[in-house]
């Protein structure tokens, strides 16, 4: 395709970028941050998943797409990595604040609106890489752009 | 609550959760669905759901506008699936008094949708209908740490109603917290049980994919449907895993924790029966058989007298406290002592002797009970000279019966029976909540 196929057909896409933040904790609860493989494994929790419907929106697409009604799932639970929040048997903790006070300076640096209230919510995962079968997510701020090359 | 201004906003607006509105302020213009008020989060602020499905707060300040852009669809239309009965399958009652397996939240509008035909609850978890024919009666919903005597007694009467109309078996699903004073109640309130009476709930609500309700509640329609217990007992996960769920007796569960799946445990007794993920029941200790109908009738005795505390003896206890439950007409009361039953007796710190305000509330005819907040193991006034010195004043040592079981079982007799006839069976046997021998395998079970 020519660039102005892509234009043609209204072409747009955006880029993604997953960053962790190098914190002395998880985001959710007191865990340390870092994998550092140390931890002595300590357990293994065996849960079933369901799909329902999520915050998002009614069931999630991908939640139907996966749909056997249940699907298996084994954890493992290590020393210092896991607590009862990351296998789902605890609510979780305040939000960190040390990644709060990261995120909100990058926000700034790249001139973004930071919202006028967080909130946490649920974003559904079924691929059974979450014990929750959510992640917990939070829009801080929008909009905002980056200098590249001038422009 | 929403503060002043945008509650004026809403209202000149037509506008309420799931319309999709357009806010703008000076700083921001952001469009999209209004999404429900929570408790967390200030009154002066908004929550919008974005096209991308994020929910942002937005401050209502000075200047800010709402605008309406286009009507929410209101609650949706929740799917239902055949609901015909199958033959050969045994009927269930299916009593809904609360938690979250009962119902639906819509996220839109935050309005709550009970699921009271079958068809919809066999949406939700179709393999129900490979069990039993349900039939579903909800009496009420409540909060399970507002229950109370009068929510128990509808419910004793629901459950002996549907053992009448020709019920196999019972569920009855409830919030977890005060699911084990709700077991007990039961125990005691109903006679002649035709059938199994098994409660269940969740500890991780039935919103998410990793609720424990589904299964809980799959075990708790199995052992009704096909157990020929004829107990009350709790259904709840066996252990943070899905693979077993555990019936625990009525009399005997304790909630052992705050959040966790198993949080349910049997004190001083082993579970009656297990059920495994294939749904294969295993007993493991000996229970009530249930009554066969033409032998007997489920009857419902819901007398309860309210007016019993349960208090913890502990370290500068004001023993005056027991002179003002006297004052306020109580008529029991059940002490929480530490170790064996032991409660301040000896002290040289006059204002902390129990003895004589106990004495003084067993004149005015109030029945006291003895149980230990070690909640394992056996109360035993006979050790030492002070307890038997509590003892012969004419407190009751409890057995191996559970505070809270106590406080339930104490409320009951005096709703049924005179207060020395409730004083005389305070320790003994009823409904499986006393036993003389402790076996070495019911700690930490
Ligand atoms: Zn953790």
């Amino acid at each position: 395709m020519a660039i102005d196929d892509y234009k043609s057909i209204g072409f747009m896409c955006g880029i993604e970028i997953h960053q962790r933040l190098a914190t002395s904790t998880k985001l959710f609860c007191s865990c340390t941050a870092e994998i550092s493989g140390k931890g002595r494994e300590i357990g293994r929790i065996r849960r079933r998943q369901r799909a329902v419907a999520g915050e998002l929106g009614k069931v999630d697409r991908s939640a139907e797409f996966e749909e056997e009604r249940e699907r298996d799932f084994t954890y493992r639970v290590f020393r210092g990595n896991s607590c009862l929040v990351d296998v789902d048997e605890e609510p979780p903790h305040e939000m960190s604040m040390e990644a709060l006070r990261i995120a909100l300076p990058i926000a700034r640096a790249m001139g973004m609106r930071v919202v006028d209230e967080l909130q946490p919510m649920r974003k559904g995962v079924v691929d059974g890489s979450d014990p929750s079968a959510f992640q917990r997510t939070v829009l801080v701020a929008m909009d905002g752009s980056i200098t590249v090359n001038g422009k | 609550m929403y503060s002043e201004p945008i509650a004026r906003a809403l209202e000149s607006g037509g506008i309420s959760s799931g319309d999709v509105v357009l806010f703008e302020s000076e700083k921001q213009r952001v469009e999209g669905e209004l999404m429900p008020k929570t408790e967390v989060g200030r009154p002066d602020t908004l929550v919008i759901k974005l096209g991308n499905g994020y929910n942002v707060g937005v401050r209502y300040a000075k200047g800010a506008k709402l605008k309406l852009v286009k009507k929410g669809t209101g609650v949706p239309k929740f799917p239902v699936a055949d609901a015909k009965s199958k033959q050969g399958l045994p009927k269930v009652t299916l009593v809904y008094i609360g938690g979250t397996i009962g119902s639906k939240i819509d996220y839109k509008t935050g309005g709550v949708h009970m699921l009271i035909k079958p068809g919809e609850l066999l949406y939700e978890v179709p393999e129900l209908a490979e069990i039993a024919n349900l039939e579903i009666k909800n009496p009420f919903s409540i909060d399970s740490a507002d229950i109370s005597y009068y929510e128990w007694q509808t419910v004793a009467k629901e459950v002996a109603s549907a053992f009448g109309g020709g019920a196999r078996g019972v569920v009855i699903t409830m919030g977890t917290d005060a699911m084990h004073y709700t077991s007990a109640a039961l125990s005691f309130m109903l006679k002649d049980l035709n059938g199994p009476v098994v409660i269940t709930g969740a500890q991780r609500s039935s919103d998410r994919g990793s609720s424990d309700a589904f299964f809980n509640l799959k075990c708790a329609v199995k052992l009704a449907a096909e157990s020929d217990i004829g107990e009350i007992g709790i259904c709840m996960h066996r252990t943070s895993s899905d693979d077993e769920c555990m019936l625990t007796r009525g009399t005997r569960a304790r909630k052992m924790h705050t959040s966790r799946r198993d949080a349910f445990r049997p004190i001083n007794d082993r579970p009656i029966a297990f059920v495994d993920e294939k749904l294969r029941i295993r007993y493991n200790s000996d229970y009530s058989k249930a009554v066969d109908r033409k032998e007997a009738r489920t009857t419902s005795h819901t007398k309860f007298e309210p007016k019993v505390a349960l208090i913890q003896s502990h370290p500068n206890f004001d023993p005056e406290i027991i002179d003002l439950y006297a004052r306020k007409g109580y008529r029991g009361i059940i002490i929480e002592g530490t170790g064996l039953g032991n409660i301040p007796g000896s002290t040289q710190h006059k204002d902390m002797l129990w003895m004589s305000h106990l004495e003084g509330a067993m004149k005015k005819g109030i029945v006291i009970g003895m149980t230990s907040q070690c909640l394992y193991g056996r109360v035993n006034s006979n050790v030492y000279r002070l307890l038997r010195l509590i003892s012969n004043l004419g407190v009751v040592y409890c057995e191996d019966m559970l505070p809270e079981t106590a406080l339930v079982k104490l409320s009951w007799l005096l709703g049924n029976h005179t207060p020395e006839e409730a004083r005389r069976m305070l320790p003994v046997q009823i409904a499986r909540e006393i036993k003389d021998r402790s076996e070495t395998d019911e700690f930490l079970v």
